[in-house]
């Protein structure tokens, strides 16, 4: 199946879940609401047609400013049919907000590391998480979320402009 | 518990790790120890975390590749390679023929480096100090080759986005020549030492099995999976550079234990010698590299980029915002998903077989915590 038609069966799939859907450099992109987070996981993972069943990628982007939120990114990939999509959601929040969103590690077992790098870099929860201790900063770290936009750390200077 | 006619055995925490010579870098495993026995593990990283995300989003394109090559050390060119491609077909770059073929030569004899390195790592773990230097002699020449090219033996800087820095000097190409000729038979030297070595077989066969199934849940990559008996090799799935171009085989075993993982690096050896091979022979003359502004700002857009690096995916998620400096850059590795189902193979093993399985996937630290 083609990038296109790939995208296609998903968004018929969803009808009514996605809101939005595109190619980005041919990768069949999709965005969901926070509440179908794990409900289009699931069904992309087991969907005969999709069987998306390893994560190639998943991580945070902080768009509070833009979109009021952090935006979950995760590639996710088909040994079977060789392709892969991006499923996107934005959990909103707004200043020092932690929010929470469902953990995928339901769904897949590898989404764990990748889940506690979020919740330490970005300050995103992990509802239903079977271990949300820290994974690369210190267990009494306590300095804040390292990767949101405009943090600034005790050893981190902001480079001046060039 | 084990008990054994009045002997009793209590279960005991150890720290392996941070400095243990056989975690090649700084990682701490807890082990729950029944005797010899492993029973639990929880593997403790993070001790390398230089938040190259952090940094890559207050530096400007340009300044982003000398910090690629500090996440896989042993593999410089691959995650250069991997950076550089990232964000060429964000902007949609067009990259000169000949600087696509260097950039193949280069990752390639990278390839070899880096497993050559690997064998004498793995080969140390098990007690065997002979292979080490064989393996130390070979790598030598390529980082001459390297060196000669750019000046460096360790962390290149070579490729830039829209080609790459520095052609290639005269001598290069027939010293390539020269070692690719030599290396099949050195190989074959590695697999006379070792290969049906019984001490060998006996460390490796049968030990840290990891079926086809748990590598695809564990979102393993690179020879760890192929060893499991899954044909996933990104340069053929999804070509990218000019590795279309070449005649190469993907090598797959299918018993997926630390022998197999043993295996399948020594023929990827000698499959990247092959791919080096043609490339040098099909080199085109022209430019180096495309002319692209200090100051260059890519358009709005994102893009997610993989490539296949000696330890598996490496991957980037690159979001410009339209400025000369990214919104964000996610790095995926091939070494963060392996290690994570290090618990998954290595429960219920020896400490000894633990040793010899972490060393067979192959981790490099610094690219687990990047």
């Amino acid at each position: 199946m083609d990038s296109e038609s790939l995208l296609n069966h998903i968004n018929e799939l969803h009808k009514d879940i996605i809101i939005n859907s595109e190619l980005i450099t041919d990768v069949p992109t999709i965005e969901v609401k926070p509440e179908h987070w794990v409900e289009v996981c699931s069904s992309l993972k087991k969907d005969v047609k999709t069987n998306l069943h390893s994560i190639s990628n998943y991580g945070a982007v902080d768009y509070r400013e833009k979109l009021g939120g952090f935006q979950l990114v995760l590639t996710i990939f088909s040994h079977k049919h060789k392709h892969r999509v991006t499923v996107k959601t934005l959990v909103p929040a707004q200043g020092d907000e932690e929010p929470e969103i469902d953990t995928v590690t339901t769904v897949w077992l590898s989404a764990d590391w990748f889940e506690r790098e979020i919740i330490e870099l970005f300050g995103v929860k992990f509802k239903g998480h079977p271990d949300p201790r820290h994974l690369m900063l210190d267990d009494d770290w306590d300095e804040g979320f390292p990767l949101r936009r405009g943090w600034t750390g005790t050893d981190f200077i902001v480079k001046p402009e060039m | 518990m084990m008990e054994t006619k009045g002997l009793r055995t209590e279960e005991f925490m150890v720290n392996m790790g941070p400095q243990h010579p056989s975690t090649h870098g700084v990682c701490k495993l807890v082990l729950k120890m029944d005797g010899e026995l492993v029973k639990e593990i929880q593997p403790h990283v993070g001790y390398l975390h230089r938040s190259i995300e952090k940094i890559a989003e207050n530096r400007t394109y340009a300044q982003i590749v000398p910090f690629t090559d500090r996440i896989d050390y042993c593999a410089s060119m691959n995650s250069n390679h991997a950076y550089v491609e990232a964000v060429e077909r964000m902007a949609e770059v067009e990259v000169p023929e000949r600087a696509q073929y260097l950039r193949v030569i280069m990752a390639e004899l990278n390839r070899i480096a880096s497993h050559l390195l690997w064998l004498a790592t793995f080969t140390i773990d098990l007690g065997a100090v002979t292979p080490f230097l064989y393996a130390f002699r070979e790598r030598e020449e390529i980082m001459d080759m390297f060196e000669m090219t750019c000046g460096q033996r360790l962390t290149y800087n070579y490729m830039k986005i829209g080609g790459v820095n520095w052609d290639i000097p005269k001598e290069f190409v027939p010293k390539a020549k020269q070692f690719l000729k030599i290396l099949p038979g050195k190989v074959d030297e590695y697999e006379d030492l070792l290969t049906n070595n019984p001490i060998l077989l006996y460390r490796t066969k049968g030990i840290g099995v990891l079926s086809s199934e748990k590598a695809i849940e564990y979102s393993a990559s690179g020879p760890s999976i192929r060893a499991s008996g899954v044909r996933w090799d990104i340069r053929k799935a999804e070509p990218y550079a000019v590795y279309d171009k070449f005649d190469f085989n993907i090598p797959v075993r299918y018993n997926g234990d630390v022998w197999d993982r043993y295996k399948i690096r020594l023929d990827e050896m000698r499959e990247s010698a092959k791919i080096v091979e043609q490339a040098i022979d099909g080199l085109p003359e022209g430019d180096i590299a495309k002319k692209v502004p200090m100051t260059w700002k890519p358009k709005e857009g994102e893009v997610f980029c993989r490539i296949e690096a000696p330890r598996g995916e490496m991957a980037y998620h690159i979001i410009s915002d339209g400025t000369n400096k990214p919104y964000r850059v996610k790095i995926r590795t091939g070494s963060f998903c392996n290690l994570q189902l290090l618990p998954a193979i290595a429960t219920n093993h020896l400490i000894a077989d633990l040793v010899a399985i972490f060393g067979s996937l192959d981790i490099v630290l610094p690219e687990v915590d990047r």
